[in-house]
């Protein structure tokens, strides 16, 4: 059988792997509550599931060619980057109301709680606009 | 932006899977362009514009979309 998708080859063995991992340890020291012994055969079987298509598609042309066109796909990739793009840009704004909030906080009560819910999202926001400016001169110079 | 997509896909008796298979995209691509909704980059225009043997500027509408696109822009 000839391999045409190394990488979903890989991915798929992982998750299989992964999944047998998950159910010898389910069985093997079962967890005494049995909504959390559910969740996890569920998460279990989801993954072999997965695994076992993803190893399965790997040994298929067809199968393999529509993966390569579903990952090429111009819109695909758009929404990948506009989606990415929006959640970054939600997560500046949760570190910033964060900031703000751990800045009042820490003013009122002077408690160190508040402070290192200033002092890490603050950090965090400075961090990534260092690596968006290193990012932006990189894409400014290559684009 | 406006597209005659969908007007010479339906003229030429195909799907949207047809077309998309043709010009190597997903079909939710060429309903997403159909709708209006996503704006197909220059090189899908040029494939689908070879399927249905028009021209680009045909196919999009580029005169009609530059003129709306003057308008925003003296508007602004």
């Amino acid at each position: 059988m000839k391999i045409y998708n190394k990488k979903g080859l890989l991915l798929g063995i992982f998750w299989m792997v992964l999944a047998l991992w998950s159910i010898i340890h389910d069985f093997g020291s079962p967890n005494p509550n049995t909504l959390v012994q559910i969740r996890d055969s569920v998460l279990s079987v989801f993954l072999l599931l997965m695994g076992v298509t993803a190893f399965w598609r790997a040994f298929s042309k067809k199968a393999t060619k529509e993966d390569i066109l579903e990952e090429q796909d111009e819109r695909n990739c758009w929404i990948k980057y506009k989606s990415q793009s929006r959640v970054l840009n939600i997560a500046y704004g949760i570190l910033f109301v964060c900031m703000v909030f751990g800045m009042i906080g820490f003013k009122m009560t002077a408690h160190m709680v508040w402070f290192s819910l200033f002092v890490i999202p603050g950090f965090l926001l400075g961090l990534f606009l260092v690596i968006e400016i290193f990012v932006k001169l990189y894409y400014e110079k290559h684009e | 932006m406006k597209t005659k997509v969908k007007e010479f896909r339906t003229a030429a008796e195909m799907t949207q899977q047809q077309l998309a298979d043709l010009v190597h995209v997903s079909s939710r691509t060429i309903i997403s362009i159909e709708k209006e909704q996503y704006r197909p980059s220059l090189m899908l225009a040029y494939r689908m514009a070879q399927v249905f043997g028009v021209t680009v500027e045909e196919l999009c509408c580029l005169k009609e979309n530059k003129e709306w696109e003057d308008k925003q822009y003296e508007n602004l």
